[in-house]
């Protein structure tokens, strides 16, 4: 690897990296090419949200893509905040979700949008297990493209999972299975949808072991590592594809482990994030961390694709899989994940991203900090700014918030 | 023994009365600097334009108040800053279609329609970037006169931009552009264009049409001009006083209000 | 025209019932000691399971202003925030035991994390009551009744009370009648000052319900008696929005010459719009009720119902203006904003989309009030 990748990034980079820029960059062209080959194959395109349980759309054969990712990739380009300003032109507000800003707006502004935009979708399918904004976004979709829109609706988990909530999924799912046998014509495929779910079953399990390598001390991963290579498990998931990727990145994260090779060299702190990336500044904003010997190792965000599939029948796995997820759950559960994530990875200190765009995320952060560290004495500090829209960031007050931090870990 | 209008605009930063004779035509104008001394200086231009035009206090029929200050004005009526603004410039300028006023506090876009009739308007949120205010915290960040601006961003042979919406940001932005080492002329462009493009950004979401034209006290600043119809990607009029087309909407308003 | 005199000897006789709009600190702490105070915050709480369990339902609204609590970022809106500052209060005035129960309806992300926060921190009886936010969804109806269970079982038990079917029964006939009456009221907007109205519909979801229905059975009628009233030539025009902590937005409509002859809040009529059934299974009969009353915008029944809803409300009450008054960071309402405020200019009927810090309009509001009214007066049909 040069020097200079390592010099930009402040740690060592993944051959994994090219691995990744060709499965994603395939996904992203097979979406830019679908209409010349959609309708001949009977194939629709669905807009999804990240939590949706894409293995039944699957199961029909639809092409799934995914406007969060492609925010994500809006803000890695850095062309975000051009395509937030379109929408907000078109009078969606700036205080709006900027993942959701950055797609409406690639919409109408395809010279900005990175692969000239998504598809045109047949239609829009989202969960509510990760925001109630999502059900607002697709809303304004499906008036904007005039297709249909399903909802699979997760009710918010304030103690545990309970009956009637499976039950309630499950009659969604049935539903769903019949609109989408008169929507794509096609048959249900209980053994095909057995099949999709194989699959992720088996990337989440991959995931899941990359992420406990990095409790190897030195850590082989740095955390932006992990969210650049989250997209497969997003966009893919389901797909024999997905599988491929995560071994080929197991072995190199294993090969590092066996060898004693740390991301970032000389680690000496141990960091956990919360919530999503700060995309137009990833590498800028963790070299702040990895100057001062600083690794973060473990994460709350991409632990959402991490979780175990239920057992059981597939749609009931699936019903409680999906409504289960971290964000639909209550402070008291996503305090205790963070503990736990602190004692398993021997963490010294946690950042959380106070994130504009994403309130169900931040709005708690101040009351989960207080809990984690009452009961761990780990320190944790908030750094406000936006996952996709440049113009919340403010580089000065970043530098000041995340060198005082430091500054008491060095203490400590 | 004639009759005379008065519009008077009380507005953050300045004061300004206008005038009018039945006829619409302008007598007198004046603009001072208020503060928070708002009423007590608009009484006090009143008397002086009634003393040069040799007028008495009765001569005047009506007068609308407008502006922040409006509400505290003794005057026949109080009319919004966005209707008198529309009156002022359709009666000035009968082909603009749409209106920029940057104001000390407030940016607003209007839209007209025929005889000069409001089609739809839009205003800054509870923010000052992309106002006077704004300009002004600027200036003093960079030691410089408020007034000098203008003249400085013509001389800019590159913009050094200014990402953050927030004036608080952007201070620290500019302070880090100084830090660079970046022309002081650089940074100057980069603030007119930060204010260009806010206005820019109300403006699209009520579909500008041409003519369009600047007014406000920031349409006296040369480099903001220039921003704003780079920004636009057309020519942009300005009234030869941008400060006053309220304070003459309102007298113009006075005027209609009498007739009825 | 109704004379002053007229209107002032109204506002004596429900002065009593007025008094539960001041929010002043001393003021609730006095009537949260003498009942059993049941807070609620969103409209979709179900304040049958309130009464039901002997307790005093009350709407939480705060003063409407900024504060700014430190569990919450700069960029939350001011209904959760001065949530908050109340709750601080009134939990810090009572001590350990709190002050009575809390019922939370899951609706936006923001009172998501309000009713944690709450939970943690001001009343740890708090109660969150989950309904779908698809209406239309297969299951939608049998769920509800199953939450509505849990929800009645968790109250029971916090209260050391079982609350039975005959219970929710007789609290179903009580909030019915308030709703009847609230319906006669919103009828009458046209004919009042808008805030005189807006706080008679306001206070019903804060003073005790047999007192607002006894003051009510009174007044009503009289008010009902328009004969004698003259329809002053006002602008008239619809809000919508979500939460109206005060009655200073109507107030400062009505200054400038307009009359709110729809109020389309989550504080105004669409909490009391539909009755409960009365004689079907309660829980069936509440279940039905929150899926077929009109929806805020946290809650989907297709794409274009709220639209449909409000231009319904436009023509049946002849609005000549809609004012979508939002509140800085409330994500629910600034989404459908766009496609309102579209459908409306389609219908020719202007539209101003008014962004709020808090629930008092301030110079700049009132600066974007007035030109919005003033171009309606200027409109060729209206000359």
């Amino acid at each position: 690897m040069s020097k200079n990748k390592q010099a930009a990034k402040g740690y060592l980079p993944l051959d994994t990296t090219k691995k990744l820029k060709s499965t994603m960059g395939k996904h992203y062209l097979l979406a830019r090419y679908h209409k010349y080959w959609g309708r001949p194959l009977n194939k629709k395109v669905a807009w999804v949200t990240s939590g949706f349980p894409v293995e039944i759309l699957r199961a029909f054969n639809v092409f799934p893509v995914y406007p969060e990712n492609y925010g994500a990739v809006c803000g890695t380009a850095r062309v975000s905040t051009e395509l937030c300003k379109e929408a907000e032109s078109a009078g969606y507000l700036q205080d709006l979700c900027s993942y959701a800003r950055s797609n409406i707006g690639s919409i109408t502004r395809k010279d900005l949008a990175p692969a000239g935009g998504l598809p045109k979708p047949d239609f829009i399918a989202i969960c509510n297990n990760i925001c109630g904004t999502v059900l607002k976004w697709y809303e304004s979709l499906a008036r904007i493209y005039n297709v249909p829109m399903f909802i699979i609706d997760t009710p918010f988990i304030v103690d545990r999972v309970e009956e009637h909530h499976v039950q309630y999924v499950l009659d969604q799912f049935k539903n769903l299975i019949s609109e989408l046998e008169q929507f794509t014509g096609r048959q249900f495929d209980l053994a095909k949808l057995e099949r999709i779910i194989s699959y992720s079953d088996e990337s989440i399990k991959l995931w899941q072991e990359i992420r406990s390598l990095c409790k190897t001390k030195p850590s082989p991963l740095n955390i932006p590592d992990m969210f650049l290579h989250l997209a497969p498990i997003v966009s893919l998931r389901g797909t024999a594809e997905a599988v491929n990727y995560y071994k080929t990145f197991r072995g190199e994260v294993l090969t590092r482990v066996k060898n004693g090779v740390a991301a970032v060299p000389g680690e000496k702190y141990r960091l956990l994030w919360d919530n999503i990336a700060i995309w137009y500044k990833l590498f800028a904003f963790f070299k702040m961390f990895t100057e001062r010997k600083a690794s973060f190792v473990v994460d709350t965000y991409s632990g959402g694709w991490a979780m175990d599939l239920y057992l059981g029948n597939p749609l009931e796995s699936l019903a409680e899989t999906y409504t289960a997820i971290f964000l639909n759950r209550s402070v008291e559960f996503r305090a205790q994940q963070i503990v736990e994530l602190i004692g398993e990875y021997q963490v010294d200190g946690f950042v959380m991203h106070s994130n504009r765009s994403c309130k169900p995320y931040s709005l708690v952060q101040e009351e989960v900090r207080r809990i984690v560290t009452k009961q761990t004495g780990i320190p944790g500090v908030l750094i406000e700014a936006d996952m996709a829209d440049s113009r919340a960031y403010s580089e000065e007050q970043v530098r000041t918030r995340v060198q005082a931090f430091m500054e008491t870990l060095e203490i400590i | 023994m004639g009759e005379f209008y008065l519009g008077v605009d009380i507005g953050s930063l300045t004061v300004k009365v206008v005038l009018i004779n039945t006829s619409g035509e302008i007598i007198g104008s004046g603009v001072k600097r208020a503060g928070f001394k708002g009423i007590e200086y608009a009484t006090e231009l009143r008397g002086r334009l009634l003393d040069e035009a040799g007028i008495a206090l009765d001569q005047i029929v009506a007068t609308v108040a407008t502006g922040y200050g409006r509400l505290n004005f003794p005057a026949d009526k109080e009319v919004s800053e966005i209707s008198c603004q529309a009156k002022g410039i359709a009666h000035l300028f009968p082909d603009v279609k749409t209106i920029i006023d940057i104001g000390g506090q407030d940016s607003k876009v209007i839209k007209l329609g025929l005889n000069g009739r409001i089609i739809d308007f839009n205003m800054n949120d509870k923010c000052a970037a992309g106002t006077g205010r704004f300009l002004e915290v600027m200036a003093h960040a960079l030691e410089i006169k408020v007034e000098e601006i203008g003249a400085l961003a013509l001389l800019a042979t590159e913009v050094s931009s200014i990402s953050s919406t927030c004036t608080v940001f952007a201070e620290s932005e500019v302070i880090s552009h100084i830090a660079q080492g970046s022309s002081l002329e650089g940074i100057v462009a980069g603030i007119c264009q930060s204010v260009a493009e806010r206005v820019y950004a109300l403006a699209r979401r009520i579909n500008p049409e041409p003519v369009i034209l600047l007014t406000g006290g920031v349409a006296l600043n040369e480099g903001v001009v220039k921003a704003v119809s780079k920004k636009f990607a057309a020519n942009i009029l300005v009234p030869p006083l941008p400060q006053i087309t309220a304070a003459l909407g309102a007298a113009l308003a006075a005027k209609s209000i009498s007739e009825d | 025209m109704i004379t002053q005199t007229a209107l002032n000897r109204l506002h004596d006789e429900t002065d009593h019932l007025l008094s539960y709009l001041d929010l002043s600190y001393d003021n609730q702490k006095t009537f949260i000691k003498e009942l059993l105070p049941f807070s609620f915050f969103c409209s979709y709480w179900p304040e049958e399971i309130s009464l039901a369990a002997g307790a005093h339902p009350f709407r939480v609204f705060s003063r409407g202003n900024t504060y700014s609590p430190s569990s919450l970022p700069a960029y939350c809106c001011t209904v959760a925030k001065g949530c908050l500052e109340l709750g601080e209060k009134l939990s810090a005035a009572k001590g350990e035991q709190g002050f009575g129960l809390s019922g939370f309806a899951h609706s936006c992300d923001t009172m998501q994390c309000l009713s944690q926060i709450w939970l943690n921190t001001i009343n740890k009886n708090t109660v969150t009551f989950v309904p779908p936010i698809n209406l239309a969804a297969s299951g939608a109806a049998d769920y509800t009744v199953a939450e509505l269970k849990k929800v009645v079982n968790k109250v029971s038990e916090l209260r050391g009370k079982e609350i039975t079917e005959e219970d929710l029964r007789k609290a179903i006939l009580t909030s019915n009648k308030v709703r009847r009456l609230v319906s006669r009221l919103e009828k009458l907007r046209p004919y009042y000052p808008s805030g005189f109205i807006a706080s008679l519909v306001r206070v019903a979801q804060l003073a005790p319900r047999p007192e607002y229905i006894k003051t009510m059975d009174k007044i009503l009628p009289r008010l009902e008696d328009i004969q004698n009233i003259a329809r002053e030539n006002k602008i008239r025009v619809l809000i919508s929005g979500a939460v109206f902590e005060n009655e200073d937005l109507h107030n400062q409509l009505e200054e400038l010459g307009a009359r709110v002859v729809a109020d389309d809040s989550c504080s105004g009529y669409r909490y009391f719009a539909e009755l409960t059934e009365e004689d079907l299974n309660p829980f069936e009969a509440i279940a039905n009720r929150l899926i077929k009353r009109p929806n805020c915008p946290c809650r989907h029944k297709g794409v274009a119902e709220r639209a449909n809803y409000l231009s319904q409300l436009v023509e049946e009450r002849k609005a000549q203006g809609v004012i979508i008054a939002l509140r800085k960071f409330c994500e629910p309402h600034a989404w459908d904003s766009v496609s309102l405020a579209e459908k409306f200019k389609e219908m020719g009927l202007p539209v101003l989309v008014l962004e709020m810090e808090g629930a008092t309009p301030g110079g700049q509001e009132r600066t974007r009030l007035q030109a919005f009214l003033e171009s309606i007066e200027g409109r060729p049909d209206n000359e």
